[in-house]
């Protein structure tokens, strides 16, 4: 067990360097800006290689792709301009302690043409004039992108690989008139998203090996293997992985030359050294084992951009840093090589590098993920894989420099294991919460590890989990989980149940899953759940084969060396990670909306059913004409003490949640995925509850049209008066059915008596995730938006740029977010702490549609 | 009764506090005047209705008037709850719920994972919890069984044996209101004189009984006067008390008597300022410097 030897955990009198306060001040005025660099390469590439002929590209073959790549990119060691808010480049002086780049830019937008990027094409012209969230993008990179690279994709990106083939083999088995159900269904929008057209990403790698003992070690290592490997298969990847390695390696080397010249022309003396000092690390890592904290930090990051260039910007997650490099962070603070301030300086500088990229949003996505950074979680504390306290220094140094940053990327996990963490760590988290007003999320490491270990991950892979993207947990460097494969819209199953199959957004004439039923004649609430359940096993049916379907299209096209040497389980199965190489594998859906569908089921329990105060006829018109004329069964449907809500311990009402996770977990964990492993089941809704209201109409909750859904495994926004009633009531959800991990999302008014506040966050903490004595798994996980409603509602006509809020679960600026999801953030339930008691204001009025 | 969940201001940690409907005393200055009647009552929150009409519909005495300010004839309602019940949007609340003593343990129970975390527990107050006594005393073993802390707050107006018999043993504090020091002016404001509650305080701090906090509701202009605070530092010295509590005004019961239909009474409808709350704090130190006592605050 480390031993904490900081006297002061707040860390207080650190504070921001002179250097760091420049470049966050330049992070902050600068715009994403496309970049042309990887799409460029790849391109060339890929034509020279003949990887356009349809035929399956080998692992060999992308390994050498990959190396070309690495060692062509252009080596930055400082960058020269930003892209200003007015869309105007503007010079600036880059003293940056990290040299290389995700992108080629400051603050880039890597372009995966393999994906979706050419959603993009249509607007090269107007994206730096779009209203939200513009990209700039230069006459040079429009050009390159408009003819050397998009018409070469055109027909080979994954989701048009896939659609060819899903044709030809349906076309055989069905003909021509249903050749295309789950292709379809999706690009409905309602139902689910599948996400392997985009990315798998979502994982976290394993820094361990090459912080030390060196990538040349790992290369040594393949090499052996590939020597006594017993197939073609095997020696093909173990020379793939040495590839991709040397790649790495020839990288960091330009690096280190590009510093060396740099400093040769460079006149001031103390940047000089500066640049010498790179050039040293660099000739050193990653390709042999880090000598120091800053040496360990650089093989990170380096590592990561490498990360980037073969897996999209999507959710990959860094894992336990505070773990992987305390023993370099100890030796040298031991031998007064470093200061804690020295360390928060090489913190620092590291979060802003991690944040110089942003995904690729198309305008016609911005509905669904507006704002959204790369979400690079980022995981502190906990216990370590033996069950003791893996609180650090460093945990408490990282802690210290997200509090100072408040950036949105990279995001901030922190785990919490009452009893074996001290209550001054969780008294730091929160006061952290306070300070940022949103982050670190917090994770009960009890009910975590409970979840993972239902699921099959041994006790030592449990305690080493990490968090993956938003929310979702897995084992630290070997578990490969797409916990993003499926994003499932439940209120549409619900809708699909209530119309016999249909859905209001696609028209009543059309059937698009199976009658079950008009519910106009069922007799008991049960036939009706029996109804949804059916939908529920129709949809889980139809959205995983369509993820395997891809899966596969992944294994033929999109092998992924780069990932696969730097994880537990390929090495020494020989088997890349898109094949199962992976130490543990599965896929996941996460689910938008249980809240929403769960509190219809009781409102249909107990006035249609129970109570019957209305018909099902009588209820099914309300929501056709979304409660026109039916303004008293909407305040009775709305009210939670008239109609049972979930979050207020109503044992009806929490019950019909729990029959959901239960069965969705039931269903969706009996599928195999096409990696040999399983299906889990995740409540983390980033900005799709949104997103999803906009389409959907009014629903039996008394949720009118195009309202927002709920976020996560969070209750409906408004109906839940009491703190503790409403942590009980999720806290008594079953963590088994809930192991991709789950978002609660509450808000706390900020308070005068700042130490009061303290107290009573961390002791209410501490009741969420308490297992009270077995009677339930305790909490999973809550975060928090610390601000008051008054802040928020002001911000929307007059936004901070640098106002962080937590969406469900990442960190995202508010200016950034799109107008249905700043509503929902305004309208989420907020408490004020020293009372228990839910803030009432009135909802903020619905934005027009454009 | 009335449960309120996550209180910190009613004992240490986080409590849960149960407000008993019923008091024997009628404090002008009450400052939840739901829980002087022992009945269930009717309360209107106008911003919530949505003038369905469902209620007036549902009275079967006519009691009910869309266009009355207050919407409710109090004179003629029987307080049967049928519009409470009919109402959808919560405009119309049936105030006062009855637990079986197993059934209000259970909901106390529900957050001793908070209590245990913050050093918290359970709060018994109303009204007047000790009128009582045997439902008490049922609730406070089965809390005592699940080792949770226990405070009660009490006006002092009760029967001292039934007291000491049935609640006392089970209580890890007392929270003990004196309101008023001369017993004229107690009887005045409150209906009552205070001869009893003076003799309960002495007979308690008596016993040698731990935890007994006497605390004084300042209300200015009623309470907070240096005639009267000087009375009550002379009663608590005479009852042998050690130390006292002020608690603050706050006008947070004000609205409640206009949900009741009753009239506003004539109190200030602000908080007092850290200013006010530290001048009488020094006023009562004077006086209890001049008569050499112990206090608290």
């Amino acid at each position: 067990m480390p031993e904490i030897t900081l006297g002061d955990l707040s860390l207080g009198n650190c504070v921001l360097s002179e250097r760091v306060t420049h470049l966050r001040d330049v992070y902050f005025e600068s715009m994403p800006e496309i970049c042309g660099e990887r799409p460029r390469l790849i391109t060339r590439f890929s034509k020279n290689h003949g990887f356009f002929n349809g035929q399956p590209i080998s692992i060999l073959n992308k390994a050498k792709m990959y190396r070309r790549v690495l060692e062509e990119r252009e080596a930055i060691v400082s960058h020269t301009r930003g892209v200003g808010r007015d869309m105007r480049p503007f010079p600036f002086e880059d003293r940056q302690l990290f040299a290389g780049s995700t992108t080629s830019k400051l603050k880039g937008v890597p372009l995966y043409p393999e994906f979706l990027a050419l959603t993009l094409w249509p607007e090269l012209w107007t994206m730096s004039r779009r209203e939200s969230n513009p990209f700039y993008i230069t006459e040079d990179d429009v050009k390159t992108l408009n003819f050397d690279v998009f018409p070469h994709w055109l027909e080979n990106n994954i989701l048009e690989l896939g659609r060819k083939r899903y044709y030809e083999q349906n076309l055989q088995k069905y003909g021509r008139k249903k050749y295309d159900p789950e292709i379809k269904l999706m690009q409905r929008l309602v139902f689910f998203l599948a996400s392997k057209p985009e990315c798998i990403s979502h994982t976290i790698p394993d820094f361990s090996k090459a912080v030390k003992l060196g990538l040349r070690a790992v290369i040594d290592e393949a090499r052996e293997k590939e020597a006594t490997a017993p197939d073609p298969a095997r020696k093909e990847f173990y020379a793939a992985v040495r590839e991709v390695l040397e790649g790495i390696i020839g990288y960091s080397r330009n690096l280190a030359a590009e510093a060396e010249r740099l400093a040769s022309l460079e006149n001031d003396s103390g940047r000089k050294q500066e640049l010498l000092d790179i050039a040293v690390v660099h000739r050193q890592v990653p390709e042999f084992p880090a000598r120091s904290f800053r040496e360990a930090l650089t093989t990170v990051w380096i590592c990561w951009t490498a990360v980037h260039l073969e897996n999209p910007n999507i959710g990959l997650s860094l894992g336990r840093l505070d773990q992987i490099l305390y023993d370099n962070y100890r030796r040298d603070i031991d031998q007064g090589r470093l200061t804690v301030a020295d360390a928060i300086e090489l913190i620092c500088c590291l979060w802003l590098k991690i944040g110089d990229h942003v995904p690729a949003v198309p305008e016609a996505s911005e509905q669904l993920f507006g704002g959204t950074g790369s979400n690079q979680a980022i995981t502190l504390g906990g216990v370590d894989r033996d069950g003791n306290d893996a609180v650090n220094d460093l945990t408490y140094v990282m802690l210290r420099a997200t509090e100072l940053m408040k950036l949105r990327d990279p995001n901030l996990n922190a785990r919490y294991y009452s009893g074996v963490n001290s209550q001054e760590y969780l008294r730091r988290l929160c006061e952290v919460n306070l300070e940022t007003g949103a982050t670190p999320a917090l994770h009960n490491d009890r009910a975590v590890i409970k979840a993972l270990t239902s699921k099959g991950e041994t006790m030592e892979q449990a305690r080493d989990y990490g968090v993956i993207g938003c929310v979702e947990p897995g084992s630290n460097g070997r578990f490969y989980g797409h916990t993003a494969a499926i994003l499932l819209n439940l209120t549409s199953v619900l809708e699909l149940a209530l119309f016999n199959g249909r859905h209001r957004h696609t028209g009543m004439d059309l059937l698009i899953s199976k009658e079950t039923g008009d519910p106009r004649t069922f007799t008991s609430f049960e036939q009706f759940i029996g109804a949804l359940e059916e939908q529920i096993r129709w949809i889980a049916d139809h959205s995983t084969d369509l993820n395997n379907f891809f899966g596969k299209i992944h294994q033929d096209f999109y092998p992924t060396p780069i990932l696969s040497s730097l994880f537990e389980g390929p090495m020494e199965k020989g088997r890349d990670l898109i094949d199962g190489g992976a130490a543990v594998n599965s896929s996941a859906a996460t689910i938008s909306g249980l809240a929403d569908v769960a509190d219809s089921l009781s409102a249909i329990e107990k006035v249609v059913f129970d109570d019957k105060v209305v018909s099902f006829e009588e209820l099914l018109e309300a929501l056709e004409r979304n409660f026109e004329g039916y303004e008293a069964l909407q305040a009775l449907l709305i009210n939670p003490e008239k109609t049972p809500k979930y979050g207020n311990e109503d044992p009806k009402a929490d019950a019909n949640v729990r029959r959901l996770v239960e069965t969705l977990d039931r269903v969706f964990g009996e599928k195999e995925n096409y990696r040999g492993g399983k299906y889990r089941v995740g409540y983390w809704t980033m900005t799709n509850h949104a997103g999803f209201g906009r389409l959907m109409q009014a629903m039996p909750n008394g949720r009118k049209a195009r309202e927002n859904f709920t976020s996560g495994i969070t209750p409906v926004s408004g109906v839940t008066p009491s703190l503790t009633k409403a942590l009980n009531s999720v806290a008594l959800q079953p963590a088994s059915c809930l192991a991709s991990g789950v978002a609660l999302n509450l808000k706390y008014t900020p308070e005068q008596d700042r130490e009061k506040m303290l107290e009573n966050f961390a002791d209410t903490v501490e009741g969420y995730f308490d297992d009270d004595g077995g009677r339930s798994d305790g909490g999973m996980e809550i975060q928090f938006n610390i601000v008051t409603h008054k802040t928020l509602v002001d911000a929307v006509g007059n936004p901070d740029p640098k106002m962080l809020v937590r969406v469900s679960g990442y960190t995202a600026y508010f200016k950034d977010l799109n107008p249905q999801m700043q509503k929902e953030i305004i309208d989420r339930t907020e408490y004020l702490l020293s009372t228990g008691k839910m803030v009432t204001f009135e909802p903020f009025p619905l934005p027009t549609k454009r | 009764m009335d449960i309120k969940r996550h209180s910190l201001e009613d004992g240490p940690g986080i409590r849960t506090v149960v407000f008993f409907k019923g008091c024997p005393l009628r404090c002008v200055f009450c400052h939840s005047p739901e829980t002087q009647d022992c009945g269930r009552e009717i309360a209107f929150y106008p911003g919530r209705c949505i003038r369905c009409g469902q209620c007036a519909a549902a009275c079967p005495r006519g009691a009910i008037e869309l266009e009355l300010a207050g919407r409710i004839h109090r004179e003629r309602c029987l307080r049967c709850g049928a519009c409470a019940e009919a109402c959808p949007a919560g405009g119309l609340r049936l105030l006062g719920s009855s637990y079986e003593v197993e059934q209000l343990a259970e909901i106390l129970l529900r957050d001793r994972a908070f209590f245990r975390h913050s050093g918290g527990g359970v709060t018994l107050s109303g009204g007047e919890c000790t009128l009582f006594p045997e439902y008490l005393e049922a609730l406070l073993k089965i809390l005592r069984k699940e080792g949770v802390h226990v405070v009660l707050e009490t006006s002092g107006y009760f029967d001292y044996s039934l007291f000491r018999r049935k609640l006392l043993p089970y209580l890890d504090l007392i929270y003990f209101d004196v309101k008023i020091g001369d017993p004229g002016l107690h009887r005045q404001y409150c209906g009552k004189s205070n001869a009893r509650i003076y003799r309960n305080l002495k007979a308690l701090l008596g016993e040698g009984a731990a935890g007994v906090h006497p605390r004084v509701p300042l209300v200015p202009g009623i309470t907070a006067t240096p005639e009267n605070l000087a009375a009550i530092v002379d009663l608590l010295c005479r009852a042998g008390a050690g130390d006292i509590t002020l608690l603050p005004y706050n006008p947070l019961g004000l609205g409640m008597a206009t949900h009741l239909g009753r009239p506003k009474p004539p109190l200030p409808e602000r908080f007092m300022t850290p200013g006010e709350e530290r001048m009488i704090k020094e006023m009562v130190l004077k006086i209890i410097g001049d008569k050499s006592y112990g206090c608290q605050n």
